[in-house]
């Protein structure tokens, strides 16, 4: 058992530079950082409220940051790329098609994070409110999709072709697998749903009444999220 | 010496230090307040966690407190020792300290075998010493079993762990042992639902994260460590459902939307202050005594600062490592959120589902959260870029944070005045003690009656600002009569009436009914207090009138007098037991709080009554060869014919076994009566139809005599369980010790 007095380096580490390690999720997390910070500013200046309303933010954004991670857990790593590998990912971000990514991707998480909080903050009472904001953003993503895709094409026409080509084949993945993960989840909140109902007619309704309607447009919702990610793929 | 060896000893000295010198109680003083409190007469009051039922309200109750009997077991070994009550306390808080530290220094261990012993010692340090801990102990949580459950949380999670990635029949056999030991911290049931639904997410997190795969290897893996679970609980859930089978229907069918929302609203705390550990809003460092800086408040979100720069200062993707414990985080956080808003429509919803309803107050899914987040935590240091000695400064840091652990706070806190002038740290009056000689003079089965109704902050809590109490009335504690209180429903758990705050709204003296309130709780003594909240000592005026008409009637006579109370006791003439019938001649003997013997000679069609709170559990079985040879009286009760025996004190009898499988009579005619009392009505005829004569002894006037048992089924459960779970117990101590010596 090493003692607490042991200097000896942990998990393998070595002298060396440490290696980067900055995936998007980051983001969410940096701002969730931020956030608390200003809590605790704002704490001590005793504006309560707007401290409490920063946490709040701080904890949706933690929320967001852990959701992306688990998303990012899922997607397959770039082919060819060994993160630790300065040299190789130097050149891999000096890529056309990627420096292009970055600006797409932002606005694609952005989107997806205002969608998410508003659906959280603003859920139950107003739904009708979402519906309506849903109408507004989904063209936005759209246009983010189409110039993503756009961008996609441009970059199979450059030198670096065989590379960007393998750049944009990930970032189709990622949307593919978008629509599948919302398909599956209509799908799962269906069998809810038809649970739900079941137990409705036959034990009692006054449970189910409470969500069900919110539920229906929740997979309303991820179907609506399913079929746009696919038209956009399918082109 | 090894350093690791002397490591240890320091940290044994630090909690030493911290317990019995930094944060000692002071001698002479009592901890109690709201619901918990110590035990007062050890000696007297141990035996009754024995049983599945207790009077801490005279009316009686199911007891929950069997499976902390070691908790309890432990004060009674110390206090013979000759530790002073204050010593107790002290001991109690070594052993929270140590025993938090030491579960999660293991835990955290089998979690990731490779995070270094720095990181393991200093966060199992945090687990033992944070802003939750404070809380406990600064409250007289941590004197009673209530939060016993922390100390086992780390180990009982990380066993799961392990049982879910490796499953060895050794692991299996640990697992069962430790369970076992950790169920004194499952009093209140919904700390195993709890546990239970965490365990439940964290594996659905796994399977998230990739951790475990999800197939039916590990599905059937799960479903045995669920099932072992309930398994090994069977000995307190079984009592448990049982006996709360008229209760369930009242909580689940009734208003319990509205009772949620209410709740929450003032149970509820600032979602910044969750974030830091923070369980109440009337607690450290929202309330700080030292200081009137928030600069403590902001500090606190150290915490939560802490574990959002460790997330962003990975080295490299370890995600299947430290995911599914972020998850399982986040997720947590979102419940303990409670009525925040814009939390609170979702999770009044969520905590109104049947079933999760038993999380409705903060504690029960709370005390789980040190250990996700400290486990999250050292995942997370020990994955970062940070070199050691960062790391080490973050996290005593974290240890620093409740500071007032290191400057006596927890004295301070306990004795510390609110603004009602309550604190946690009392001193019974004398004058109470002084009375214990005429109460406890004889072993009758009547009890003391506690007036005038005088609820402030909450129902079935008693307020003596006279000496700083507030709480659950720990007067019951001294006398070994049952205690009524008038500030607790006539059925404690059914909340029927309140009989005697009825009658005080009335307004209208009248002797006849009040006379007929003692005699519906068995009333033989009565303290009529003064030492209440001044709203109520002027606002009952109709209770102190009707005593004093009473007084000179004869019915009640003053036995003492001075500023707390004065005590009245009842005319003999007008007691009325415990069990009793109302035409026929009845003898009672009391084996235990769940046994009771009797003896009864009918002609025709008569009602038993027996006084304790109703419960479809309490069960009369018919005797073979009926006989009262074993009554030796200790009292006969003339206006109801009935004959009070010598108890016989039997704690346990094997052939209580036997109530499992045998079937109880007059089961159809059970009922309750005086709103809370059980009543049978007992038919000679049926018995003469349906029974051998060995069961009645039949007179020449037609009248049959019959020897009966009141039993408290869920007591037969309970051993059952018992029996059960010490067998699981024994083998697994073979196997580990068989395979011990295999090694």
């Amino acid at each position: 058992m090493n003692s607490l007095l042991n200097s000896s380096v942990k998990n393998n580490r070595t002298d060396k530079e440490p290696a980067i390690y900055w995936p998007s999720s980051s983001y969410p997390f940096l701002i969730a950082l931020i956030l608390l910070a200003g809590t605790a500013v704002i704490l001590f200046t005793e504006d309560k409220k707007l401290a409490e309303e920063l946490a709040i933010y701080a904890y949706y954004f933690l929320v967001v940051g852990v959701i992306f991670r688990f998303i990012e857990q899922h997607l397959p790593a770039p082919k060819g790329l060994s993160i630790p590998d300065r040299s190789r990912m130097n050149k891999w971000l000096n890529t056309k098609a990627l420096k292009a990514m970055p600006e797409t991707i932002f606005k694609i998480i952005l989107c997806m994070s205002q969608l998410i909080l508003k659906l959280i903050s603003l859920s139950i009472r107003k739904m009708v409110d979402v519906i309506k904001w849903l109408y507004a953003v989904i063209p936005q993503l759209s246009s983010a999709m189409i110039k993503a895709k756009k961008g996609m094409s441009d970059t199979l026409h450059n030198p670096l072709g065989k590379r960007t080509r393998q750049s944009g084949t990930n970032f189709q993945k990622a949307i593919a697998m978008i629509s599948d993960t919302s398909r599956n989840i209509a799908i799962f909140l269906s069998v809810f749903l038809l649970i739900s109902l079941v137990y409705g007619l036959v034990i009692d309704w006054w449970p189910v009444r409470r969500y069900l309607p919110n539920l229906i447009l929740v997979i309303i919702g991820f179907l609506a999220l399913h079929i746009f990610t696919r038209r956009s793929l399918t082109g | 010496m090894d350093k690791n060896k002397i490591l240890h000893a320091a940290i044994v000295i630090i909690f030493l230090v911290l317990s019995f010198v930094i944060n000692k109680i002071p001698d002479g003083t009592f901890i109690a307040g709201g619901d918990y409190y110590q035990l007062i007469n050890i000696n007297d009051n141990i035996n009754r966690n024995l049983f599945t039922w207790f009077n801490q309200a005279g009316q009686g109750q199911y007891n929950p407190l069997v499976v902390a009997y070691p908790f309890y077991l432990i004060q009674y070994i110390l206090y013979n020792s000759g530790f002073s009550y204050a010593n107790i306390a002290n001991t109690l808080m070594f052993l929270f300290f140590i025993g938090s530290f030491y579960s999660f220094y293991f835990a955290i261990k089998i979690i990731n075998a490779n995070i270094p012993d720095y990181i393991r010692i200093l966060s199992s340090a945090i687990y033992a010493i944070n802003i939750f801990t404070f809380t406990v102990l600064s409250y007289p949580w941590w004197i009673t079993h209530h939060f016993i459950i922390y100390l086992f949380i780390p180990s009982l999670f990380a066993f799961f762990e392990r049982i879910m990635t490796r499953f060895s029949k050794k692991d299996i056999a640990s697992f069962t042992i430790l369970f076992l030991i950790s169920t004194m911290g499952f009093n209140n049931i919904a700390f195993l639902a709890a546990l239970l639904f965490l365990q439940l997410l964290l594996l659905i997190a796994f399977f998230a994260a990739g951790k475990i795969n999800l197939d039916i290897q590990t599905t059937k893996k799960a479903l045995f460590v669920f099932i072992l679970q309930l398994f090994l609980s069977i000995y307190f859930i079984l009592p448990y459902f049982t006996s709360q089978l008229e209760y369930i229907p009242k909580i689940t069918g009734g208003k319990v939307l509205g009772d949620i929302a209410s709740l929450f609203s003032w149970t509820s705390n600032d979602a910044y202050s969750i974030l830091s550990f923070t369980m109440y809003n009337d607690k450290y460092p929202l309330i700080n005594l030292y200081s009137s800086s928030k600069l403590f408040i902001a500090i606190s979100l150290g915490y939560i600062i802490f574990l959002i720069i460790a997330l962003l200062s990975q080295e490299k993707k370890q995600e299947k490592n430290w995911l599914h414990y972020s998850i399982v985080l986040v997720l947590l956080l979102f419940l303990l959120m409670r009525g925040t808003v814009p939390f609170d429509s979702i999770n009044i919803f969520l905590y109104s589902l049947p079933g999760f309803n038993l999380f409705r107050s903060p504690d029960k899914l709370f005390v789980f959260y040190p250990f996700i987040y400290l486990t999250l935590l050292s995942l997370l240091l020990f994955y970062s870029k940070f070199p050691k000695r960062i790391i080490s400064c973050i996290l005593v840091f974290l240890l620093v944070i409740p500071f007032p652990f290191y400057v006596g706070g927890i004295p301070e806190y306990l004795s510390h005045e609110d603004e009602n002038g309550y604190r946690f740290t009392v001193q019974i009056p004398p004058e109470y003690y002084k009375i214990e000689s005429i109460i406890n003079s004889d072993d009758r089965q009547l009890s003391v009656i506690s007036l005038p109704y005088s609820v402030v902050n909450s129902l079935n809590w008693a307020n003596y600002p006279g000496w700083h109490f507030v709480g659950h009335d720990v007067l019951h504690l001294l006398y070994n009569k049952s205690y009524i209180s008038a500030n607790i429903y006539d059925h404690p758990a059914l909340e029927t009436n309140l009989s005697f705050k009825e009658y005080n709204e009335a307004n209208n003296v009248d002797t006849d009914k009040f006379l007929g309130l003692l005699q519906k709780f068995n009333g033989k003594y009565v303290i009529l207090h003064k030492d209440i909240n001044k709203y109520w000592l002027d606002n009952s005026k109709v209770i102190y009138t009707t005593i004093k008409e009473l007084e000179m009637k004869n019915i009640v006579k003053k036995l003492d007098e001075n500023d707390y109370f004065t005590l009245y006791e009842l005319n003999q003439n007008y007691l009325v037991p415990l069990i009793w019938s109302d035409k026929n001649y009845l003898y009672f003997q009391k084996n235990n709080p769940v046994k009771y013997n009797l003896n009864i000679n009918i002609k025709e069609k008569t009602k038993i009554e027996f006084h304790q709170a109703y419960n479809s559990q309490w069960k009369l079985y018919l005797e073979p060869n009926p006989d009262n040879s074993w009554c030796k009286p200790i009292e006969y009760y003339k206006n109801t014919r009935t004959t009070e025996c010598e108890h016989a004190q039997k704690i346990f009898d094997a052939g209580d076994l036997t109530y499992l499988l045998e079937k109880p009579v007059f089961e159809d005619t059970h009922t309750m009566v005086e709103g809370y009392a059980n009543s049978w009505t007992i038919d000679p005829e049926y018995i003469k139809a349906n029974y051998p004569k060995e069961f009645y002894k039949e007179s020449r006037d037609g009248s049959i005599e019959l020897g009966m048992v009141l039993y408290f089924k869920p007591q037969s459960y309970f051993y059952i369980g018992l029996i059960i779970s010490g067998l699981a117990f024994i083998w697994s101590i073979i196997y580990i010790v068989r395979d011990m010596r295999r090694r």
